[in-house]
């Protein structure tokens, strides 16, 4: 490995600099937003945890070959739908984790 | 005004708005020349890199002198201020070299991609891990995610290029895939370690 030394972007450094406070927010004027944000990052989450679940069966040697193919496009087409509707509420992919403070962030 | 951070010290910035609560000084800024969290911790940086010495608000929040008021707050800047007065921080981040080529199409395939970028992301933050405790120094939880694992670790502000080199070192000691690098940036003001004192946890 070679050890580099670089400045990140800063709209990088400036979210894991500031993900402390990424919390969980509703604000009166963008109600519908910070809602869809928190409903589709929950949605994004339980995803997550599927895809998790079907590595691990994966993995086990406990789907055939057409499971496989059929939960994988279950997932990917349900990742895509989801970053497909967050866009709409002009949502980005990343914006999905929520931070669960102590707990850490969703995905 | 917004305010950007809390000092111990008599010195403030003078570019600062001080404002004196509970034994402490707020450093406060004009609302309207902070907006974005980009402009916060712009000025938070130029603060730190001038050699102020304060417990900076994260960015993304905003915090107005109405905030002030929390009582439970203010006893924990005592701690925090012990814990990082004096310090920085560097941010660790262990990443592919190489940006990862497209996803395949097909759902098995699809599935086996995942399940190797997990991979991926355990050994960097296995990598990161080992750094972080051969440095010895007070560090955030490594975050895995995003085909990467970063951390922070707190660093007096003195021992930043011997800190610097010690991460070089111990990075060329560890036997590591050449596919992946360790970027390296900071010294930055200690937001990582401000957890406990402004509400921000």
């Amino acid at each position: 490995m070679t050890e580099a030394t670089e400045i990140p972007p800063a709209q990088d450094m400036l979210n894991r600099l500031t993900e402390a406070t990424d919390r969980i927010a509703i604000d009166p004027e963008t109600a519908e937003q910070d809602l869809a944000r928190v409903v589709l990052g929950l949605m994004a989450f339980l995803r997550q945890l599927m895809e998790l679940q079907a590595i691990r069966r994966m993995e086990a040697g406990t789907l055939s070959a057409a499971q496989e193919e059929k939960l994988g496009t279950t997932l990917m087409k349900a990742e895509a739908a989801i970053h497909d509707v967050a866009a709409k509420f002009g949502i980005s992919p990343n914006d999905l984790a929520l931070d669960l403070g102590p707990l850490g962030k969703t995905i | 005004m917004n305010v950007l951070g809390w000092t111990g010290d008599t010195k403030v910035p003078p570019d600062a708005h001080p404002f004196h609560h509970g034994g402490w000084t707020a450093l406060l800024a004009p609302s309207d020349s902070t907006k974005t969290p980009h402009v916060r911790l712009a000025m938070q940086v130029s603060w730190f890199d001038a050699g102020f010495n304060f417990i900076p608000v994260a960015p993304a929040q905003q915090l107005t002198p109405t905030d002030l008021t929390d009582a439970a707050c203010l006893g924990n800047l005592n701690t925090v201020w012990q814990n990082i007065g004096g310090h920085g921080q560097f941010c660790l981040a262990v990443r592919p070299r190489d940006e990862d080529g497209p996803m395949p199409s097909q759902g098995r395939a699809w599935l086996q991609a995942r399940k190797a970028q997990q991979d991926q992301e355990r050994q960097h933050k296995t990598l990161l891990d080992k750094i972080v405790t051969g440095l010895n120094l007070p560090a955030n939880a490594c975050q895995q995610g995003a085909h990467r694992a970063s951390s922070a670790i707190l660093v007096p502000r003195n021992a930043a290029q011997k800190t610097r080199q010690a991460i070089a070192e111990i990075a060329q000691k560890l036997e590591t895939p050449q596919d992946v690098t360790l970027v390296v940036s900071g010294l930055w003001p200690p937001l990582g370690f401000t957890q406990n004192g402004l509400g921000t946890a």
